[in-house]
């Protein structure tokens, strides 16, 4: 999968989960925990890389903060993975 | 506990009384038992009676003796007994029995500064007719509300908005930045309320109109100094003090020529409140309590447990997701402002109880998880200083997820995320709102649900920024527990709890709650103690547990405290959920009312119906977006 597609699929993902659907409150380069991820949506989003992407996020990436500090490092991240698993 | 309103004409002409009849009849449910109106050359003064003082001779609006001096009066004066005899000793003259009387006689006698002897909860109104001078004053605590407004030749004020909204010319519409606010903080910081142009008299202020100028003072804030000689080496000393305290802030609040009642949540408060009636009150005490269908927010165990250690006469009433999304609409039109809870709706079924059972006063222990350390947030805010101190620690997170076992989906997050959402980083340890940051930065997440148009009103807006400005000087050099008690009780307590889950639920069915924690002397004294008394590492309302012993079961002393919820967002999308929910949800009716992005809303509304709304977050949003709607109807439109 092209990363600008992983990228589309996270984005819409994020704004219609975190940010009522609006896509212009999401930066790429935005810390999103704590911003637009909430306390509990970290959950969400880990169910989701793993469903749609077909990945397995292991504890210790997760505890990784730069796994999921913004919307380019997930992109960045779930880009490695697939591409590990060939 | 009664509903007030008047209209002062700024060109001293005499109002009409047709106006004051259509502004107190909005407020029949505050006060059933009777109504007055008393006009005179450039002010009206109107009065809705619920009869609880001197049923007789209490009639109002009320002059004193001389005529110099007429008020309208809503609360009580619960030290009016001892006030009187004072100032029958000062040479003047009662023509009745009631505490109304006193405060005139009060305001005679010490004029502005009367407040200060007050002991109550209150929200008044005197004509001055020899100064030409309207004085309006609200309780120490905002236990009763108070609102007001200008047209172009009048001043007007009244208990709640819709007696406004009852005048011609007065402007109905939702306010941008009242909305950012409650977006923020759940409340407005007063004066600033909901609707555009309306006021509210902040708590522990009074106002005054004279030669067509308002003046708004406050007249009473508590030190948050400590006194370290309250409980150096002899905390019992203390608890003894503090259990005295509480004990004349009972009594004192039975003064009633009608029965008096308790709410009995099943927490350490209220048992309190009711085991201190006890000891006063020969009588089988009634005692009413809310129970849930949805075990997860019941805690009628503990409640049972409390009724037969106390003896008390006991009613409940059972809450449904049904009867929660039923009465959300008459919820919101007693509320007067947007919610993003519906623990109100509870406390309305509640007062309904209380009334269908014939009474009209209740005492609750609401105040104590402010004055003496008993929420979450305060724990929360120790243990993330904590965290911060060695932000590698392993352990110390996992102080957060002990904090919240309600919150399945927290106990599954890293630390990493964790430490992003509870803000525990070096620059944040050094805002004064500290504590209270995650709360409404989560809350201010619903702003985005707000349409571009309606926002563009507060554009460059910060609510918190405007909360810091408003603080008291020295604020920031305060002791951390000190900041956030302020916090909560300033804002959080008299705009939401005491008023949307408190006065406007009672009030709805015409009972008055009374509140023996919100007693000055005991808010005081409270502000005094050190911070290890009150929260001793992470045991809340320590003091006020030695102080309970051989008084409360020991099963609710040691329980484990659970914060008063109700079912959320989720109970409007069940099967059989009303039909206004979709009406109000529904693109017309969003796009009708301008204050929502109709697809945020959409968004939203489709994560229900699709069951993945999950988080806090969008549990306040729907209820945020559904009773915005329902107020912008009932009010606006």
């Amino acid at each position: 999968m092209q990363t600008a597609e992983i990228d589309r699929q996270i984005r819409e993902f994020l704004v219609t989960n975190f940010l009522f659907g609006r896509a212009e409150a999401l930066h790429e380069d935005e810390a999103l925990l704590g911003n637009v991820v909430d306390s509990s949506g970290a959950i969400e989003l880990v169910m989701f890389l793993q469903d749609r992407f077909g990945i397995t996020v292991e504890d210790e990436e997760l505890a990784a903060p730069e796994n999921f500090e913004s919307l380019k490092n997930i992109v960045g991240y779930v880009t490695k993975k697939l591409s590990a698993k060939g | 506990m009664c509903g007030i309103s008047g209209v002062l004409k700024f060109d001293g002409g005499t109002p009409e009384r047709e106006q004051l009849g259509q502004m107190i009849a909005t407020l029949h449910h505050r006060g059933p038992d009777a109504s007055g109106i008393h006009l005179a050359q450039g002010v009206g003064l109107a009065h809705a009676r619920l009869s609880i003082i001197d049923l007789q001779g209490g009639a109002q609006p009320m002059s004193s003796v001389d005529g110099g001096l007429w008020i309208t009066f809503n609360g009580e004066i619960f030290n009016y007994i001892e006030l009187r005899e004072e100032l029958v000793s000062r040479g003047h003259r009662f023509a009745t029995r009631s505490d109304t009387e006193v405060i005139l006689n009060a305001y005679r006698e010490y004029g502005e500064d009367c407040v200060n002897h007050f002991n109550g909860q209150w929200a008044f109104a005197i004509w001055d007719e020899k100064e030409r001078k309207l004085f309006l004053s609200r309780d120490r605590a905002g236990v009763r509300p108070l609102f007001y407004t200008q047209t172009g030749d009048s001043f007007l004020f009244a208990s709640e908005i819709k007696a406004l909204f009852a005048c011609p010319g007065v402007p109905r519409e939702i306010d941008a930045y009242g909305m950012d606010q409650i977006f923020t903080f759940w409340v407005t910081l007063p004066p600033r309320t909901a609707f555009k142009h309306i006021c509210q008299v902040p708590p522990a202020h009074s106002l005054t109109v004279k030669d067509g100028r308002v003046q708004l003072r406050r007249y009473w804030s508590p030190s948050y100094a400590v006194d370290r000689s309250l409980c150096n080496g002899n905390e019992q000393k203390a608890a003894d003090e503090l259990l005295h305290l509480l004990q004349d802030a009972t009594r004192i609040r039975l003064r009633s020529d009608v029965p008096v009642g308790a709410y009995l949540s099943g927490g350490i408060d209220s048992t309190l409140t009711t085991a201190l009636v006890r000891k006063i009150v020969d009588t089988r005490l009634r005692s009413f309590s809310i129970t849930f269908e949805d075990a997860q927010y019941d805690e009628s165990t503990f409640q049972q447990e409390a009724c037969k250690f106390l003896s008390t006469q006991h009613s409940n009433i059972s809450c449904s997701r049904t009867n929660i999304t039923e009465i959300f609409p008459e919820v919101v039109r007693h509320t007067e402002q947007p919610l993003v809870r519906t623990a109100p709706a509870p406390m309305f079924l509640l007062s309904q109880l209380v009334r269908d059972h014939g009474f009209k006063v209740v005492l609750t222990g609401e105040g104590a998880d402010e004055i003496l350390g008993g929420y979450d947030i305060f724990k929360e805010a120790k243990i993330r200083r904590f965290w911060a101190q060695n932000l590698d620690s392993e352990w110390r997170p996992l102080l957060l997820k002990r904090l919240y076992p309600y919150l399945p989906e927290l106990q599954r997050q890293p630390a990493a995320h964790l430490k992003r959402f509870f803000r525990v980083t070096p620059e944040d340890l050094t805002s004064p709102l500290f504590s209270h940051l995650p709360r409404w930065e989560l809350t201010a997440k619903l702003k985005l649900l707000l349409s571009r148009e309606f926002s563009a009103a507060s554009a460059g807006y910060s609510a918190i920024q405007e909360l810091q400005q408003a603080l008291p000087a020295g604020f920031c050099g305060w002791p951390h527990f000190a900041q956030a008690e302020y916090l909560e009780m300033n804002y959080f307590l008299a705009g939401y709890l005491l008023s949307s889950q408190g006065d406007r639920m009672a009030m709805a069915h015409s009972v008055e709650g009374r509140y023996p924690f919100l007693d000055y002397r005991v808010v005081e004294f409270a502000a005094k103690l050190p911070a290890t008394v009150k929260l001793k590492v992470l045991n809340e309302k320590y003091l006020l547990k030695r102080a309970c012993e051989g008084i409360v079961p020991q099963s609710i002393l040691q329980r484990r405290k659970q914060p008063y919820r109700a079912p959320d967002g989720r109970c409007f999308f069940e099967p059989n959920a009303p039909s206004y929910v979709k009406e109000m949800l529904s693109p017309s009716s969003i796009q009708q009312s301008g204050i929502f992005d109709g697809q945020a809303v959409k968004a939203l509304v489709n994560k229900f119906v699709a069951a993945k709304a999950t988080s806090v977050k969008d549990d306040m949003a729907l209820v945020g977006v559904l009773s915005t709607q329902l107020l912008s109807t009932q009010f606006t439109n």
